[in-house]
């Protein structure tokens, strides 16, 4: 076979596989029928792409759970968006969930508390994006926070240790005070972090201090407690055992850790 | 031929329903899939403390029979969830579940066209998969299809061809060539002895699923013990892959057999691999 004749079967091998996979991930299955075998039963694509639609309904069921009692039609939605929306290449899963809450506010009105959901649902998805990114910061960061027990009583007395943040999180404004408990949210929200716990995702609502301080260390990186003082007093005054409360708090939630 | 021993590795695919008896002294191999191990926020490894002879990473998205190879961030993930855990094989399963990098999955493998065009992506993108693995050996598992495409050759001469060209491994699904034999009227015993003397290296995957009345078909839902057909085929398998069959993996998702069914079954593929080893 010639050069040019490869190029044009491979062009054309690509063409077929493209209009396969472009209509049966949507279930359209009438696309596909000149492709099949001649003598093959044409229900048998029907039940491909049923099945294949159906798992991935079941996924983001499972995933959507914390929507469930906020909103009555979330099967009937998941339905359309199925079949409307293919699943990206390389899905992980969670990223369906990510981009179905991004689909949703083109097709559904959403109230404050259900746009909050869809911040926690896209939040979880950017934590994990970030470990996924930052593998290695995330293994050794966490390594850290395994000593944290330990260390965060050394902190008013050893000069050496050094203070890390978490590298793997990301922030959150809810518009209502819904998922933190509160009757009501201030007009300018409230500031939630999401981050990594060893496999866990966890949530902290940051009040000004707390804002203060992960902006500290996210814009110094790594520093001493004396670095941090000079560094948070630019920002507000805060008193030595204020500090160090917030610091042992930050680090038994596994927000920050010691070396 | 490679120095495989006689009795191969044997073990099941991981669950957590199964993870209680993997210390089964018929058990000395294990499968790990990657997409249950690839959790981006692990901090251990999958297998935790657990040791075998040999373990195989079994991924689902590297869909070979694209027109383009797998992307180097999932070959990377791949390859450390290998490493982190020892492996000294990856599979995957040959057919496509998406079209190109930036575009769609389908959710499940569909096989590819018997072609030539396909045969040529397919070789194409076994060799970028095993040049990126490196010292890991790359396995191609025969799937369970529902239909297939028009094509001008047989499925048994595309693998047979595909083996050839890329010298990569041969996961033989016993129960996916049952499933397939059974659907679309073929003899499994002929496809097997076809295509196991062009395989340098073999792995074989073992389950049970159902005859689905109102389909017409035999569906391999992995959810029910191994039939008595597939063990016979399992039986022929190894004779005629006697000295390159690596491992042997159970595979169970659905409706868990309790303790001394997880253990029974996994012993009669010991028993079996043994027996035919003495013969040999």
């Amino acid at each position: 076979m010639s050069n040019a004749s490869l190029k044009v079967s491979r062009l054309d091998y690509a063409k077929q596989i493209s209009r396969i996979a472009r209509s049966l991930a949507v279930a359209q299955n009438e696309v596909v029928f000149g492709d099949v075998a001649i003598g093959q039963s044409l229900d048998r694509v029907g039940m491909f792409t049923e099945g294949n639609l159906e798992k991935r309904s079941d996924k983001l069921n499972d995933q959507l759970e914390l929507f469930e009692d906020a909103l009555d039609d979330l099967p009937e939605l998941i339905g359309r968006y199925v079949r409307l929306m293919p699943l990206a290449a390389y899905d992980t899963g969670t990223s369906d969930a990510d981009c179905f809450v991004r689909w949703l506010p083109t097709v559904v009105e959403l109230t404050p508390e259900q746009r909050d959901l869809t911040l926690v649902v896209r939040s979880r998805y950017a934590v994990e994006e970030a470990g996924r990114r930052n593998r290695m910061g995330h293994v050794r960061f966490q390594d850290l926070v395994s000593l944290n027990d330990r260390l965060v009583a050394e902190l008013a007395t050893n000069s050496e240790l050094r203070i890390h943040l978490n590298p793997i999180r990301t922030r959150a404004i809810f518009e209502t005070g819904l998922l933190v408990g509160e009757e009501e949210a201030p007009e300018t929200g409230i500031e939630v972090l999401f981050f990594a716990f060893q496999s866990e995702v966890r949530t902290v609502v940051l009040e000004p201090e707390g804002r203060a301080l992960v902006q500290s260390l996210a814009d110094t990186g790594p520093c001493g407690l004396s670095h941090l003082k000079v560094q948070l007093d630019l920002a507000m005054s805060l008193g030595d055992d204020f500090l160090l409360e917030m610091l042992s708090d930050c680090s038994d939630l596994g927000l920050i850790a010691f070396s | 031929m490679n120095d495989s021993p006689i009795t191969p590795a044997i073990g099941y695919a991981i669950r957590e329903q199964n993870r209680p008896i993997l210390d089964d002294p018929a058990i000395n191999a294990a499968e790990i899939t990657f997409e249950r191990a690839d959790d981006p926020l692990r901090v251990d490894r999958y297998l935790q403390d657990l040791d075998f002879d040999h373990v195989s990473v079994h991924a689902l998205k590297l869909s070979v029979a694209s027109p383009e190879p797998p992307n180097q961030n999932y070959l990377e993930a791949l390859r450390s969830i290998a490493i982190e855990n020892g492996a000294s094989s990856v599979s995957d399963h040959l057919g496509f579940t998406r079209d190109g990098d930036n575009g769609v999955e389908m959710g499940h493998f569909a096989p590819p066209p018997w072609t030539e065009a396909a045969l040529t992506a397919t070789c194409r993108n076994i060799d970028h998969i095993q040049k990126r693995l490196g010292g890991t050996r790359f396995f191609v598992e025969t799937i369970a299809y529902l239909f297939e495409f028009q094509g001008t050759m047989s499925e048994a001469d595309f693998v047979s061809k595909m083996l050839k060209c890329t010298g990569c491994g041969w996961l033989l699904d016993v129960t996916n060539v049952y499933a397939n034999a059974t659907n679309f009227n073929f003899d499994p015993y002929e496809f097997i002895s076809t295509v196991m003397p062009h395989a340098d290296s073999v792995q074989m995957h073992l389950a049970g699923g159902f005859f689905d009345e109102r389909a017409g078909m035999y569906i391999d839902s992995h959810s029910a013990p191994i039939p008595d057909a597939v063990w016979d085929l399992y039986r022929f398998s190894l004779e005629q892959g006697v000295g390159k069959v690596d491992a042997v993996f159970i595979e169970r998702d659905q409706d868990f057999p309790d303790e001394t069914g997880w253990r029974s079954e996994v012993r009669r593929v010991r028993e079996i691999a043994e027996q035919v080893g003495v013969h040999a």
